[in-house]
């Protein structure tokens, strides 16, 4: 169980986040949507211990993580996938695979272990050998997840897995992430795209300017008219241009 | 055609030691992003270890200096730029300089600023012809030093587990860190790696000059951090090509300018360099570091 009770986060003298609070039970899928600088991201980097928190706390099955050193954090199962993926670009594809698979030891464990993974990504399979900063957009994001999911991550986060890729890669992203719910690993998914993230995961948080304005099962989200209003920050039905959710600013 | 290879030699002993400067300085700025100009008084300290030990076995004094200056790099680190690390990057500068100075002055208080005379290796000054090129034996060696040690660190940075780290944390320290990899871990160790470097620096070079003086690292610091540059600052593979392509501008600028323009060799190197950074200010080879918005 991962809780986050009124966490604080600020740059300087700007806050990012205002008190958030929020749980992701064991084996549960939630996403957070909202707006670009709604703190979305910031909230990922708070648990992974990438940004100081200012106030507020983090547990993670009773213990807390604020303060603890990236590493320490990452060594309890908490795994992200950050926004432009965060691929070492001038290493091989296969060299970023074994820098996920570093925690094991034993080469044989870890040479299964790659090509346990590697059975979702059959076109990362194929580019083994070649430098990750020539994979496209779509490969790099599967890169991406696999390389997470060689840490063996008890929970997964993920910073607009969707982002700057095409349709038919974004479907790709999704199915994966549908495979890995359904093997029971807790997701936290951060999308701008609503609707999308509404699809992918069981309860959804609301963010704008750095707190929560709404929260709730992604059933009783999807098309309700208070969820617009709180990701836009307006009621939607006054403004008839600005209705989808999709591709939202 | 002899002098084409009589050059060659000299460009690949004296860039050999620039690309060893550059490496070091280059590795630590890649992880870190500090400009270690403490490094030449790596180099410096190492000299003084090689005087100390003056007249024990070759392999000893090796062996000692090395230690010594690995030492040296791990303590500066710990003490001095750990409390610093993720400050901005003037107090790194200035931090840096610090400690460059205070190594210098430590060794002033021991030994005064006066040049002080080291008789190392002194059979390898005999010059050996071959192919109508002469060289002396020591210039051989020091290619033959850069080499193993450039291809050594090749195959350690490509084939070893802290290797890989090491080359993913120069990219990308905190995603590195998000891979679970120990940051002061790594960092010691690429500090350790920057100790070899100038500790065979400074062998070679005091059994080159044969003097030593408290500031005798400040030039090849600067040297090669100005290789880091050229080469591209965060690429390892840019130090080294930054070392050799100095030590080949110093090496033909000390041939083809006029006898009475090579005292001002420097101006000349320095303005070539200017002029690479004019049409590549990147540098020659570019790093792509992950940068992610918050």
């Amino acid at each position: 169980m991962l809780t986050v009770d009124t966490l604080h986060v600020r740059y300087g003298s700007i806050v990012a986040l205002r008190g958030i609070s929020l749980t992701i039970a064991d084996g549960e899928a939630v996403s957070v949507v909202g707006p670009n600088g709604a703190g979305k991201s910031t909230l990922l980097h708070a648990i992974t211990g990438v940004v100081p928190v200012a106030d507020g706390t983090i547990t993670h099955d009773g213990d807390s993580l604020v303060g603890r050193p990236i590493e320490r954090i990452v060594g309890r199962g908490i795994s992200l996938v950050p926004e432009h993926r965060g691929i070492f670009t001038s290493l091989t594809v296969e060299e970023n695979l074994l820098m996920g698979a570093r925690a094991l030891r034993d080469r044989s464990e870890r040479a299964m272990e790659i090509d346990r993974v590697l059975e979702l990504f059959p076109a990362i399979r194929e580019r083994l050998r070649r430098p990750a900063g020539r994979l496209s957009g779509g490969e790099q994001q599967q890169l991406a997840i696999a390389r997470s999911l060689l840490t063996r991550p008890r929970i997964l986060l993920l910073d607009e897995p969707s982002l700057g890729l095409a349709p038919q890669m974004i479907e790709l992203v999704y199915e994966i992430l549908a495979r890995l719910r359904g093997e029971g690993i807790t997701l936290l998914l951060v999308e701008q795209n609503a609707h999308r993230a509404l699809e992918a995961t069981d309860r959804c948080y609301v963010l704008r300017t750095g707190r929560i304005e709404l929260s709730g099962t992604s059933a009783e989200l999807r098309g309700a008219p208070q969820f617009e209003e709180a990701y836009f920050g307006f009621d939607a039905a006054s403004s008839p241009d600005d209705t989808s959710l999709d591709g939202a600013p | 055609m002899n002098e084409v290879l009589q050059a060659a030699v000299d460009a690949a002993s004296v860039g050999g030691i620039y690309a060893l400067m550059a490496l070091g300085i280059g590795l630590i700025f890649g992880i870190v992003r500090l400009v270690n100009f403490a490094h030449g008084e790596f180099v410096m300290v190492g000299g003084y270890a090689v005087l100390l030990l003056a007249g024990a076995p070759t392999v000893a004094v090796v062996a000692a200096t090395l230690i010594v200056v690995i030492v040296l790099a791990l303590g500066v680190e710990r003490v001095a730029f750990r409390p610093l690390r993720g400050a901005a990057m003037p107090t790194l500068l200035v931090g840096s300089f610090a400690v460059s100075y205070f190594i210098q002055h430590v060794v002033m208080m021991s030994y005064g600023g006066n040049t002080v005379g080291v008789d190392f290796l002194p059979r390898l000054s005999k010059s050996i012809e071959f192919g109508g090129v002469s060289a002396p034996a020591l210039q051989l060696v020091a290619i033959a030093i850069t080499v193993l040690l450039l291809a050594g660190l090749a195959f350690c940075l490509k084939a070893t587990r802290f290797g890989i780290e090491m080359r993913a944390a120069a990219e990308d320290l905190r995603m590195a860190r998000l891979m679970g990899v120990p940051t002061n871990l790594i960092i010691a160790l690429a500090f350790a790696i920057s100790g070899v470097l100038a500790g065979v620096v400074a062998i070679v070079y005091v059994a080159q000059i044969g003097v030593l003086t408290p500031r005798m690292g400040v030039q090849p610091a600067l040297i090669g951090f100005v290789a880091t540059v050229v080469g591209g600052m965060g690429s390892l593979l840019g130090a080294v090509v930054g070392g050799f392509l100095i030590g080949t501008i110093t090496v033909l600028l000390q041939v083809v300018l006029p006898l009475e323009l090579r005292d001002f060799r420097d101006a000349f190197l320095f303005g070539s360099l200017f002029l690479i950074l004019l049409v590549r200010p990147q540098g020659l080879i570019v790093v792509r570091s992950a940068r992610e918005r918050v």
